[in-house]
């Protein structure tokens, strides 16, 4: 889909221009061992080097090292480079500052394997750390706040890593993997709070993990869903284990219209398809603490494909005209199909802890439940109704979950994400001035999911 | 566009999910068109640009005097289209998103962000034979990220 001519000849020039400029202050200072390609690379240090993050990524060169002092950066960058790595030296004190006026903090467009370390993005009208269009990607440690729509944010990009990393402050969500399949893609071992949504990804899945990280006092905590408004519908295949989630009912943060739609739920796909939901400990909710339910979605672009395009590769599907208008109804649903709701701990949910609906005969969805501890569910007895094994039995009508409830109740409006709070100091990169840079040309690795267990409530 | 949204969004599922008595009115919108223009030769042909020879392998051929792009969330369905001279290009905002359509050579034809808020379209009419590509600054680069071609043919 995209122009390999043009990147080429832009790439081309960028690096003759680089070359020509970095004559000075860009020697070799470290050994930056490639890591995944090997590369060894030089270290271009800011404002040592470069006055700017962005004149420094605009000089580097495959395998090399932006390596950032402490400061505060009122920047926007842009990043067309493959395989660099930025990162700053204190995560804490390595600061882009969009002063409520730049877009994204740090934007990946399209560059192959960039990773980014250790740093603080806050204040952008759009997101904090944004990868699109990209092949191999990776964000460690990294902290953005009060950002305008997405804190990390990964559109149409694969093969990626985010890690040991929190977001707060973003009327959509915190952490977001989106228009991808199969993504190959983890997020470990992050925290988001007061966001829209903790985590979003519309039509991603496939090999996609949300894993180890702790998703509390949002409006609602993780939402994958399934919309026509962004291409590789439906959203499938994202395996959620391992995570801390509760609270999600607050009230003053910012939210777009779906984080108001989903307040009070934990872990919500709405109108995903063979997502697995396994050992998460998940409580404190105004309505479900884990429920598959139906998005609907209004003015939609093309109608809901069928189950037989499940496994259709997002790259398979980019290239389409659009639909026949005539042919597309005006309001489409998506409901739950196939999703797998195993061994989770869920208590104190207001509505239930564990809850399924649809709009079709939810009987025969293929949605099932077993193995966790729960006191309420929606319908009654969920788990002898739609058991993972075997042939469920009982009245599905019986406490059936009342979609029109769910979604009818008045929450109180978005807040300025302006005036999100402000995180404290956050978790460093281990020895940042010397770690050898690594690219992110393969960063993802199948985790082992088996092995993850559900995790205590902190203390 | 968030409350209007979210209204039409529990509107939806109302209509399939509620008694009849409370399903609500007017859930159904359209998106709005705006900003329609038609370049015709006074756009193209001043462009004091030469077309770009490189035309994307998954171009695909859209008949017919008037084609359709979808501007979506981060993404042109179709980014890249061959049509035949005189065909009007229609790009329509179906996402949530604020974008734009702009050449990545010159500026004689395109769309600033007040033209392409969500449910809002902007038209050209290609009638000079060339290879013509845009992008959406806010979602991608000249290069890559938000970006298509309009291949216009004799």
């Amino acid at each position: 889909m995209l122009s390999v001519r043009r990147l080429l000849a832009l790439l081309a020039a960028g690096v003759l221009v680089a070359a020509a400029a970095c004559g000075s202050g860009s020697d070799d200072k470290g050994d930056n061992a490639g890591g995944d390609g090997g590369q060894k690379g030089r270290t271009l240090e800011v404002p040592g080097d470069y006055k700017t993050i962005q004149d420094a990524v605009d000089a580097a060169k495959d395998g090399d090292l932006v390596l950032v002092s402490p400061g505060t950066y009122n920047e926007a960058v842009t990043v067309e480079t493959d395989d660099i790595v930025i990162r700053g030296l204190d995560r804490n004190k390595v600061i882009l500052d969009g002063q409520f006026k730049l877009d994204n903090g740090i934007r990946i467009a399209g560059a192959k394997g960039v990773a980014v370390e250790n740093m603080t993005a806050r204040n952008y009208t759009k997101n904090g750390f944004f990868w699109t269009g990209a092949t191999g990607y990776r964000g460690s440690y990294l902290t953005a706040y009060r950002t305008g729509d997405y804190g990390v944010y990964a559109y149409d990009t694969t093969e990626g890593l985010i890690e040991h990393s929190y977001a707060s402050g973003s009327p959509d969500a915190g952490f977001y993997i989106g228009q991808c399949y199969p993504c190959d893609a983890q997020i470990n071992d992050v925290v988001s709070e007061f966001n829209g949504l903790g985590y979003s990804g519309t039509n991603s899945g496939g090999e996609l993990y949300i894993t180890n990280s702790t998703f509390r006092k949002n409006r609602a905590g993780i939402v994958p869903n399934s919309g026509s408004y962004e291409l590789c519908y439906p959203g499938r295949e994202t395996v959620i284990v391992g995570n801390l989630v509760y609270s999600n009912n607050q009230p003053d943060t910012p939210a777009i219209d779906t984080a108001l739609l989903a307040m009070g739920n934990g872990i919500l796909p709405a109108g995903g398809t063979h997502n697995v939901i396994e050992r998460n400990r998940v409580w404190d909710h105004d309505r479900t603490g884990i429920g598959l339910v139906p998005f609907p979605e209004d003015d939609p672009t093309d109608v809901v494909p069928p189950p037989s395009q499940d496994t259709t590769p997002c790259g398979e599907t980019k290239n389409q005209a659009p639909p026949d208008a005539s042919k597309v109804p005006d309001t489409v649903i998506w409901n739950p199909r196939d999703n797998r709701v195993v061994d989770n701990v869920v208590e104190d949910s207001r509505l239930a802890d564990l809850a399924v609906g649809s709009t079709e005969d939810i009987s025969q969805a293929g949605n099932c439940f077993a193995g966790n501890t729960f006191k309420t569910s929606a319908p009654k007895n969920v788990e002898t109704l739609a058991p993972c094994e075997g042939k469920g039995s009982g009245d599905w009508a019986a406490g059936a979950l009342d979609l029109g409830s769910l979604i009818a109740a008045v929450h109180p409006p978005s807040q300025d994400y302006k005036r999100s709070p402000v995180p404290g100091p956050q978790e460093n990169m281990p020895n940042a001035k010397d770690a050898p840079a690594r690219p992110a040309a393969h960063p993802f690795e199948k985790p082992d999911v088996d092995s993850i267990t559900v995790p205590d409530k902190p203390a | 566009m968030v409350p209007r949204r979210l209204a039409r969004l529990v509107a939806g599922l109302l209509l399939v999910v509620a008694p009849a008595g409370l399903a609500l009115a007017g859930c159904g919108g359209s998106s709005g068109d705006s900003g329609a223009r038609t370049g015709g030769d006074g756009g193209l042909g001043n462009a004091g640009e030469g077309p770009d020879d490189a035309i994307p392998s998954d171009t695909i051929k859209l008949t017919g005097k008037d084609v359709r792009v979808l501007a979506m969330d981060n993404a042109f369905r179709a980014p890249d289209i061959e049509v035949k001279a005189g065909t009007k290009v229609t790009w329509t905002n179906r996402g949530h998103n604020d974008h734009d359509v702009l050449p990545t050579r010159g500026h004689a034809w395109g769309t600033s962000k007040a033209g392409m808020t969500p449910g809002a379209s902007y038209s050209e009419t290609f009638d000079r034979p060339g290879v013509y590509h845009y992008y959406c600054s806010i979602h991608g680069t000249t290069a890559q990220g938000m970006v298509g071609t309009v291949v216009v043919t004799k």
